[in-house]
């Protein structure tokens, strides 16, 4: 806790006390027609000082002379009035009829005004993005736009993140949307790298038909982000904001404490010493305890004298009482993490330039010891107009850098397996002195006979990246003529990414070489004893170049209002990975091995601890080089015809011509019409007192897409099988066919929606509904050999992806002194796979989606689809053994459910009394389910508590059937031959996927913070405008349902579309608890 | 105004026009070569190694088609007592899940494929016709398997992803025109200046093409005579034997090797030999011999056998492996019967194999050896297809068995392997002495016996095929006659005929293999078309 409090280091400021020449002014806010408008807000213009309108619209404020007052609020225009002489006033402010004016971001970065969509979109502003104070921009997004599944898929100093917009529609091909930085497409590693605070808004393109401006590339939706680029107001605004975040373990999964180490052994152990014993009572045939066992299926703890591994080279043991530590493994190894922040930003401009500087610095020590990650970034923008000449620029750099635990030294296990490996009675805590070879923490004396000590571990294996990541855009326009603009942006963005995982060396004492046998330790584990230093070093560049020309035509006749655009797109993506690596069990971390490794039979490593360099190995290094350069060229246009503000028409079309089919395949149209009917203008006798305004839209679209990498569509020779022999080298084609063949794939999508407004818009709602057809997937099919190939890329897989989805906003409570503000969003999702690949295949079923998740023709996609128990086909129950009362496994394979949730309802809740605004942002996903394959895994190990359910006693398997007399019948006698490790580690139950398919449902409250503005006391001086200090938690609560009590089922395996698989390759989940003090000046 | 227009207009079809190749110049891999770098030259050494690795590579999974099974089934070899019970090859038993034979062959015909449409030429004729002759190799081997398969709208890529099944004869017919047209081509271009010859690349031959015309011709006589019972096909066969009888046959082991040494070993060495750092490779331990074999051995006391096999205990760590003392001690060899994997009587393992075939690791890979090629000859010359008659027969037959004792270099020298191999042929009994005047049969049945004697863990699919093709359903089995497996769940009276089809025929080349008759296939009725 002192740590936290000392990474607030609150700035200190010392503020003279100015007297102000401020007089008291008294006004009053009314609409057009006179009549008073309720508590509005009244604060001077660049800060945050002012006051609200009492219900009748009176407000009294100080102000100087020639100083602007700025009222503002919920169903009217802003208005800013500059104090004259005079000290009352009355501000006439005009009512909104509704929040159509709102300016969106769309496809390109085209701003169109809300009310002439025909199609959804979803804007966060900075305010909401960061109410969170999320580390990165898409932890941001969570819970506040409807349709969009922002999972953060793992827990560490890094985490990982996946968004999903309108569920998945590939089955084979990604399915996470495209990412717009400031016009320009980033890989999703890039956005994660952006500071949040220098995000202005974030724009949300759900759907096909609001992204088939970027052609080929948005099938899976868009996620537009626009930087900051200063205010317009005048005067500079000097943020600083400095976070404190304390990082705590939540959701553990349950572990049992009542039974320690045993694992199947038998025989005698350390014969012919003082600490001889048998592994199984040869009296009673009970098993005893096994105290290098990693297992723990051994007998209840009794608490009496015991000790732990076996006797070191000085004959001495550990001895620790046979009774569960006060705090598990996990409990004793993980550490409280610590995250600072600082966040400084300038923001400063006119109606003319603007300017925008930020920087950000923070630093995460994460929950495993010595886990750490550090992030600087710095961000420029800014915008300048002279005459009909306009550009504007951004510019970001970010370095990133992350430092964690490898992987062990025996089959590369991650450190939190190691730890769930440790039976109930280990004081792994006291085990940190790994460094003294007479230690219990040293590796030759270490007890664990399979799995070696974390702590050294943390200490000798370590993954270290470093990122440098540039960004920029330039862009400039000119305007002879009201009616029309041309624009030229030329953006770049480059990632240089540099990994070094490295691994020290285990050396065995000969003690410990020597006692392999019965009284194993770990040195028999690894097959080849001591086991080598290992290294990988890697390199991953990535650039992308773009250019965009844009014209715009603007012009009404009569009635109509009429844009039309004319563009064209070039862009050429370029990545290039390298790697290089010596030793055994560290894999590359980020790219693929492309050829080379140590041959088999072969042994590598390193020469030296401490020396991290490749030239410093034995052996033959593996090495790899892998290249990917696309491009593409796209030309469009898009015309909007508006009608009297009443109606609008609006269709695009765009041709784009990519490098990653063969020439005469390579081109697809993209297109689309969609419309707008805004029917309260159209029927002004539809509105009255209660409903404000209303709207009705519908689009259609055909979107093309290529999800293939490059070079798809030649085929490659690799090097022959054992050669080169001496100088002779010799190539063979590769089995993957490289299909010419192949065309785009393509997304036919209906939409239709509804908005309204009602009660002085204080109640808006949306709902919308959504039909895609994704046809002519590109898809990876298994070919028989006797095509000359055993897999080839096709046009195949045709799914439909339906769904609705709804969203509210309510200004609940506006009064003088208390807000409160909600939203909600709630998503339907289904998507259906209708047919794979062809004629003389019969498939039905798609496999290598990863992850046991496969397509299968008239089910939802994707499906878990895992083996299971024999059960009576009549009532669906496990049907046992007669004997030994055991359930046996079944041939076939079942479906257990899909793995994306049907259902994701986010609600955000605001509620202000005064200067005190307390926020909960929740959201519930539901209607899927997981495989708990951790849990599958602890019941291997006996750690759970899980397997302790039947307190390890014989039992009867629930809900079962018995076969007798050639009948089914209800199992009420034949109890399991075993209840310990024959049941939980042998038998079928833990074989069969179907056992550990949970529901994945789960009520998530993710932020509860309150904050205090301190504006109000600082009137008084000149140099601190405003202060605020939010206490914050995220994470805050979890509901599971109870068969789920291992994790948080967000969490999975891997970031591709294969979801819904826990695994212990991930930390626990953690809450963290916030103090954010943020000032402006 | 209009000027400003006009500029930005040119800007944007600037941006339009960047060059023809600015999208088609990255068709191809930076990170792997594409067919303008394969070169005939890089292309075929990895075909032939590639298929020399298969039909010599004794060594693969149980049950489905693979060489070492056949090794089992014909009493050569049998798994050392100490491991687990091997029931699916003592049991006759087949699976079709594992479809390696059919991949390797299908993988290299694809390889071949490619190199017969890079050398259209006459520069690289010479490429062409080896690509054609080993072209011929793989289809003939997978049709002794499968019997029918995918052959002329085979290896189209996108072409056909679901190729229809060819009729074997029809195969065997291709095959054999596709031989002469290579054995012709080979021979026009001997004198031709402005055809290459290979050089190293060529890892069998090195561009000796006077050496691929018997290698062609012997294949192509192989061929042939796996047509001996098909009797509606015998004018066809003689005529096409003679055709080409003039140009020879194979006097010489037709052996391969890319350059094979220590740390990548020839397959054979790789299997049963000793590593570099100084342990046994895996197959040492597992593989042992087969009573059925050492007993032949011992009853016609045949020296071979000390180096088809080792003494017990001794393995190719033992300080006397490479030293095989004359007079054998056959007392000293012992084996399991196929259907047993019992522990010898004194509590040690089977024989191993044996010094004669594991040399060293840069002993070269055999692809056909010239003790094959005289058997075959001899077979022929039997039927009348190759002039000579019977005494002509007997000298094949003799050539073959001295080949056979000079390759595993019985008592340390050509010479010395002469003798032992005159001494031998020399007895006075049965299967070992040719039995000049005896009927056809028992003739055939001689020659078979003394081929499978030779062939030993060399090329084991030809005793196998020679079986198969002899087969008598009122003696239930073919030549050589070997033991029927003696467990008692065996799935079959005797080794199967055929094998089924990989199951990715089935999973993704369904409508073709159901109408090849897929469904089914019984290992123990269903036949390959020239079983009688």
């Amino acid at each position: 806790m002192r740590k936290f409090l000392t990474l607030l280091v609150l700035p200190v400021f010392f503020c003279a006390l100015a007297y102000s020449q401020a007089k008291l002014i008294t006004g009053k806010v009314t609409d057009q027609q006179g009549q008073p408008i309720p508590f509005a807000s009244v604060r001077m213009k660049g800060s945050k000082l002012g006051t609200a309108a009492d219900v009748d619209g009176n407000f009294s404020l100080r102000a100087k002379t020639g100083e602007v007052i700025l009222i503002s609020g919920a169903g009217f225009a802003e208005k800013e009035v500059t104090v004259g002489a005079e000290t009352a006033i009355t501000v006439q402010v005009s009512r909104k009829e509704n929040n159509l004016t709102e300016v969106v971001v769309t496809a390109l970065g085209i701003k169109r005004e809300s009310k002439a969509l025909g199609y959804s979109t979803a804007t966060v502003n900075a305010e909401a993005l960061n109410t969170s104070k999320p580390v990165n921009v898409a932890q941001g997004l969570i819970g506040q736009v409807s349709g969009a599944q922002v999972s953060i898929i793992n827990n560490g100093v890094d985490p990982q993140i996946r968004i999903q917009l309108r569920g998945e529609r590939h089955v084979i091909a990604d399915n996470q949307p495209l990412y717009i930085v400031d016009g320009m497409e980033v890989n999703p590693d890039f956005i994660i790298t952006i500071n949040p605070e220098d995000i202005d808004n974030v724009s949300i393109l759900k759907s096909a038909s609001a992204a088939a401006l970027y052609g080929s590339e948005a099938s899976n939706g868009v996620v537009i982000i626009t930087t900051k680029k200063g205010s317009k107001n005048g005067k500079p605004i000097i943020n600083l904001t400095q976070t404190a975040t304390e990082e705590r373990l939540a959701y553990l999964p349950k572990l049992q404490n009542q039974f320690g180490g045993y694992g199947g052994e038998s025989g005698v152990f350390f014969p012919g010493t003082p600490y001889q014993f048998t592994a199984i009572n040869p009296y009673t045939g009970f098993t005893n305890y096994i105290p290098f066992e990693n297992q723990s299926y051994g007998p209840a703890f009794n608490g009496a004298p015991s000790f732990i591994g076996f006797p070191n080279q000085n004959g001495k043991v550990d001895s620790v009482p046979y009774a569960a530590q006060s705090k598990d493994a996990i409990q004793q190894f993980m550490q409280t993490g610590y995250t600072s922040q600082t966040d400084l930003s300038v923001s400063l401009g006119d109606s003319k330039n603007s300017n925008f500087i930020g920087v950000q610095y923070v630093n995460v020590d994460g929950t495993v010891p010595k886990d750490q990650s550090q992030r600087a970034s710095a961000r420029v923008g800014g915008k300048r107009t002279f005459g009909i000449f306009s550009y504007d620029y951004t510019a970001n750099y970010s370095h990133k850098y992350s430092n964690v635990v490898g992987n062990d030294i025996t089959q590369g296990w991650p450190i939190y397996w190691t730890l769930l490996n440790t039976p109930a009675n280990i004081p792994i805590g006291s085990l940190k002195n790994w460094q003294d070879p007479n230690s219990f923490g040293n590796l030759s004396n270490y007890y664990n006979a399979y799995y070696i000590n974390p702590w050294w571990q943390v200490d000798n294996a370590r993954n270290i990246s470093k990122q440098d990541a540039f960004q920029g855009t330039f862009s400039a326009s000119i305007k002879p003529v009201d009616w029309f603009s041309a624009t030229y942006r030329l953006s770049v963005q480059v990632t240089n990414a540099v990994y070094k995982g490295y691994r020290n060396a285990a050396d065995f004492s000969p003690y410990a070489i020597e006692a392999t046998g019965p009284s194993s330790n770990i040195y028999g584990t690894p097959s080849s004893g001591d086991i080598s230093g290992a290294l990988v070093d890697e390199t991953l560049l990535t650039k992308r170049l773009q250019q965009d020309i844009l014209l715009t035509f603007q012009k009404n006749f009569g009635d109509f209002a009429t844009t039309l655009i004319l563009g064209n797109t070039i862009w050429d993506r370029y990545s290039n990975n390298q790697i290089q690596t010596v030793g055994n069990n560290v894999g590359a971390i980020n790219g693929v091995l492309i050829s080379g490794g140590t041959p088999q039979g072969q042994t590598s490593g390193l020469i030296l601890p401490g020396i991290y360099n490749i030239a410093y190995s034995y052996g033959i290094p593996g090495a790899g080089n892998n290249i990917q350069e696309s491009r593409l060229q796209g030309y469009y246009g898009d015309l909007t015809v508006g009608y009297n503000d009443m109606l609008f028409l609006h269709g695009n079309y765009r041709r784009d011509y990519s490098s990653l089919l063969a020439p005469g395949n390579n081109s697809y149209d993209v297109y689309g019409v969609d419309a707008s009917i805004l029917f309260t203008e159209i029927f002004p006798g539809l509105k009255n007192s209660f409903l404000s305004y209303g709207k009705l839209r519908g689009a259609y679209s055909h979107t093309g897409q290529i999800t293939l990498n490059p070079y798809s569509t030649v085929n490659t020779f690799n090097v022959a099988g054992g050669y080169p022999y001496g100088g002779l080298s010799a190539l063979s084609l590769s089995s993957n066919y490289n299909n010419p063949a192949n065309t785009p794939e393509a997304t036919n999508e209906v939409e239709v929606g509804i908005e309204f407004g009602v009660l002085n818009n204080r109640v808006v709602a949306g709902a919308t509904y959504y039909h895609d057809n994704n046809y002519n997937q590109l898809f990876p099919v298994t070919l028989t050999t006797s095509t000359g190939f055993s897999s080839a890329n096709v046009n195949a897989a045709n799914t439909i992806s339906t769904g609705l989805e709804f969203d509210l906003k309510a200004n609940v409570i506006r009064s003088r002194d208390w807000k409160w503000d909600v939203q909600g969003n709630l998503a339907i999702q289904t998507t259906t796979v209708e047919s794979l690949y062809g004629s003389g295949s019969n498939q039905t079923k798609q496999t290598g989606i990863g992850n046991a998740n496969e397509a299968i023709v008239g089910m939802t996609f994707p499906q878990l689809y895992v083996s299971d128990l024999v059960r009576d086909s009549a009532t669906g129950k496990v049907i046992v053994n007669s004997s030994t009362g055991l359930p046996s496994l079944s041939n076939s394979e079942v479906a257990a459910g899909r793995t994306t949730p049907k259902y994701i309802l986010g609600l955000t809740s605001s509620l202000s009394y005064k200067a005190l605004t307390f926020r909960v942002i929740a959201d519930y996903r539901g209607g899927y389910v997981f495989y708990n394959s951790a849990e599958q895994n602890l019941d291997f190990t006996g750690a759970s508590a899980h397997t302790t359910s039947n307190g390890r006693q014989n039992f009867i398997y629930p809900n079962s059937e018995v076969m007798q007399n050639g009948k089914l019948v209800p199992n009420t006698n034949v109890y399991t031959q075993d209840g310990n490790l024959g049941f939980w580690v042998s038998s079928q139950y833990r074989a069969a996927g179907t056992s550990y398919v949970e529901n994945a449902a789960a009520w998530k409250v993710r932020t509860i913070s309150l904050s205090y503005d301190f504006t109000q006391l600082l009137s008084h001086q000149k140099i601190l405008r405003g202060a605020t200090l939010t206490a914050l938690c995220n994470n805050a609560l979890m509901f599971r349902p109870k068969e789920n009590d291992f994790t948080d089922p967000e969490f999975n395996f891997s970031n591709a579309n294969g979801q819904g698989n826990n695994t212990y390759y991930q930390l626990p989940p953690s809450r963290t608890f916030s103090l954010i003090a943020s000032f402006n000046f | 105004m209009k000027k400003v227009l006009i500029a930005t207009l040119i800007i944007t079809a600037s941006g339009m026009g960047c060059g023809k190749d600015y999208l088609s110049s990255l068709q191809n891999s930076p990170n792997a070569p594409t067919s303008s770098a394969a070169t005939p030259q890089l292309v075929l050494p990895a075909a032939i190694t590639n298929l020399v690795n298969i039909v010599n590579d004794v060594t693969g999974v149980i049950g489905n088609p693979s060489y070492e099974s056949q090794a089992v089934w014909l009493g050569y070899w049998n798994y050392q007592p100490g491991y687990s019970f091997n029931s699916g090859a003592a049991g006759y038993i087949e699976t079709s899940g594992g479809p390696q034979l059919w991949d390797n062959y299908y993988g290299i015909l694809t390889n071949l494929n490619f190199l017969l449409g890079e050398t259209q030429g006459v520069a690289n004729a010479n490429y062409h016709d080896i690509a054609e002759i080993l072209e011929a190799v793989c289809f003939q081997n997978l049709v002794d398997l499968y019997n029918d398969i995918p052959y002329s709208q085979a290896l189209k890529g996108q072409g056909n992803f679901y190729p229809n099944y060819d009729k074997a004869s029809d195969i065997y017919d291709s095959l054999t025109s596709k031989i002469d047209n290579a054995i012709t081509d080979i021979n026009a271009n001997l004198n031709n200046a402005a055809v290459g010859v290979p050089g190293v690349e060529d890892v069998m031959f090195a561009g000796n093409m006077q050496n691929w015309i018997l290698f062609a011709n012997t294949v192509k006589l192989r061929l042939l005579v796996r047509e001996s019972n098909v009797s509606s096909k015998m004018a066809y066969v003689t005529s096409e034997v003679t055709k080409t009888a003039s140009m020879g046959y194979l006097t010489s082991d037709a052996l391969v090797n890319p350059g094979y040494s220590a740390s990548k070993p020839n397959n054979m060495y790789g299997g049963f030999g000793v590593s570099p750092s100084g342990s046994l490779y895996g197959d040492a331990s597992y593989i042992g011999a087969n009573e059925a074999v050492i007993d032949f051995y011992r009853a016609t006391n045949d020296d071979r056998l000390g180096y088809f096999f080792t003494p017990k205990n001794v393995v190719a760590t033992s300080p006397n492996y490479y030293n095989v003392t004359l007079p054998l001690n056959f007392s000293d060899y012992w084996g399991n019967y196929l259907g047993t994997q019992n522990a010898n009587p004194d509590g040690t393992g089977s024989s191993n194999i044996g010094s004669g075939l594991v040399v060293s690791p840069t002993q070269s890979a055999v692809m056909i050896s010239a003790t094959e090629s005289y058997f075959v000859q001899a077979e022929a010359t039997l039927y009348g297809w190759l002039p000579g008659g019977a005494t002509q027969a007997q000298t094949l037959y003799q050539n073959g068995i001295t080949k056979s004792y000079e390759f595993l270099g019985v008592g340390g020298s050509t010479a010395a392997a002469d003798g032992y191999a005159a001494t031998y042929y020399g007895q006075n009994i049965g299967y070992v002495a040719f039995p000049t005047g005896a009927s056809t049969d028992s003739l055939v049945h001689t020659i078979l016996t003394q081929k499978w004697a030779a062939m030993n863990g060399i090329s084991v699919a030809e005793p196998y095929n020679d079986w198969r093709r002899t087969f008598n359903s009122g003696m239930n089995s073919g030549y050589p006659i070997v033991p029927v497996s003696i467990y008692n769940a065996k799935v079959g009276p005797h080794m199967p005929f055929r094998y089924y089809y990989p199951t990715e025929e089935q999973n993704n080349n369904n409508a073709a293999w159901a109408a090849a008759g897929g469904a089914t296939v019984d290992p123990f009725n269903s036949k390959i078309f020239w079983m009688p």
